[in-house]
């Protein structure tokens, strides 16, 4: 846990060093996609996310960012066959996957700083997966980093001259490693910006 | 408040904010005692469990527990055995006179475990930092932190299938009789034992539901 309250903090000092800048905080919402579904199908509305972005120019931004995700499922009792066909499991099973990703980003703004403005742009760092499943009095769990990329598409919608509304929709993809399937969720994130 | 100071407090007030409604809305789990309950079966797929009519089972059970001065209820042993004994019945196989296991195909061995786990943890006393009357001198009388333990029991029930007409296999160094069906059930034990004889005859049912083979065709 204290890793990621240096994450936050290492962040957060990122935005406080920026000459011009812009800090955001959001509440996220997951909806898993792909092979993520296979394991949990329910969406996240336990997220949140923080960022920092340095303005290079009026219209590009780099910038770091830290987000978490928890998805949980839990199904009813049922029978499950385990690793052959002889062998069945009965009870019911919770499934969580926690993710955090921590991504280098980059953005392009189009329009001007006093008008509602889009941006584009994405992500690529790591993203840790904290995977488990409880079944029984027994837990199976996977706690890996992976290479993760997330396109991001979003609009910052201004309030007073010092902080917008930050709307955006971004496709969070952290590839696979060893048996572990790759996990991908679109997060949309609903936030304030503060410049 | 300079507005530099004001640009870094609203935020971090936010995000203070956020991580404390996220940790409140994290996912429960588990919520009852037959939430954690857990019955898995295996067979040996080359035995014919339909060309077997009569069993032998003894009248008691093997009892393994780490619990001092713990001993399984006799009515609980007869109603266990009963439980599994209507299952069979219904599934076309005979129980033979406990006095005549030679009369018997295959033999059923059951086996209950009870295991207890204690736990120990740490409630940290206040920060002690110089100058700081948190150091132990703060509360009467002073309060330093203090060890607290809590456990919990699990119990199991497993079912074993041998066949002596089967030839026994080596390993590590002995002669064993193989297993040609095994049924686990494990889970906590709650303190109301209406509610563990419940768990254990639902699990022992459902055993036998999940293994269709287990049918004698004589």
């Amino acid at each position: 846990m204290k890793r990621y309250i240096y994450l936050i903090i290492f962040i957060f000092v990122s935005f406080c060093s920026f000459g011009q800048g812009m800090f955001s905080i959001s509440y996220d919402i997951g909806l898993p996609v792909g092979e993520t579904t296979d394991f949990i199908s329910q969406p996240s509305f336990r997220g949140f996310g923080i960022e920092g972005r340095g303005f290079i120019t009026d219209n590009l931004s780099y910038g770091g960012s830290f987000n978490w995700a928890v998805f949980y499922e839990e199904f009813d009792a049922q029978e499950w066959n385990i690793e052959d066909d002889t062998r069945t499991a009965y009870g019911r099973q919770f499934r969580y996957i926690n993710s955090f990703p921590l991504m280098a980003t980059m953005h392009y703004y189009f329009g001007e700083w006093d008008a509602t403005r889009l941006y584009a742009g994405g992500g690529i760092g790591a993203q840790k997966i904290d995977q488990r499943t409880d079944v029984g009095l027994y837990s199976d769990t996977s706690k890996k980093w992976r290479l993760a990329f997330a396109p991001e598409i979003g609009v910052l919608i201004p309030v007073n001259f010092s902080s917008s509304i930050n709307l955006a929709v971004k496709y969070q993809y952290a590839v696979k490693v060893g048996d572990a399937d790759a996990v991908s969720y679109i997060n949309f994130k609903i936030g304030l910006a503060f410049m | 408040m300079t507005q530099k100071m004001y640009r870094i407090l609203k935020p971090a007030t936010l995000l203070i904010f956020a991580l404390y409604v996220l940790a409140g809305c994290y996912p429960k789990g588990p919520e009852y005692y037959s939430d954690l309950d857990l019955t898995v079966t295996d067979y040996d797929p080359d035995y014919n469990f339909g060309d077997q009519k009569k069993y032998w089972m003894a009248d008691t059970v093997k009892y393994i527990t780490n619990i001092d001065d713990n001993d399984i209820d006799p009515g609980d042993v007869q109603n266990l055995l009963a439980e599994i004994e209507s299952n069979f019945e219904m599934k076309n196989y005979d129980r033979v006179d406990i006095s005549k296991p030679e009369e018997a195909d295959f033999a059923i061995v059951v086996t209950v475990i009870a295991t207890k786990n204690t736990t120990i943890g740490w409630i940290p006393g206040p920060p002690c930092w110089p100058g700081y009357w948190g150091c132990g001198g703060g509360w009467y009388p002073p309060y330093w932190g203090g060890y607290y333990t809590s456990s919990y029991t699990t119990g199991s029930v497993l079912m074993d299938w041998y066949d002596p007409q089967t030839p026994t296999v080596s390993a590590e160094g002995k002669e064993l009789q193989p297993t040609h069906w095994i049924s686990t059930f494990n889970g906590l034990v709650s303190s109301s034992e209406q509610n563990n004889k419940e768990r254990i005859a639902f699990s022992i049912n459902q055993a036998f539901t999940q293994s269709p083979y287990i049918q004698s065709n004589k």
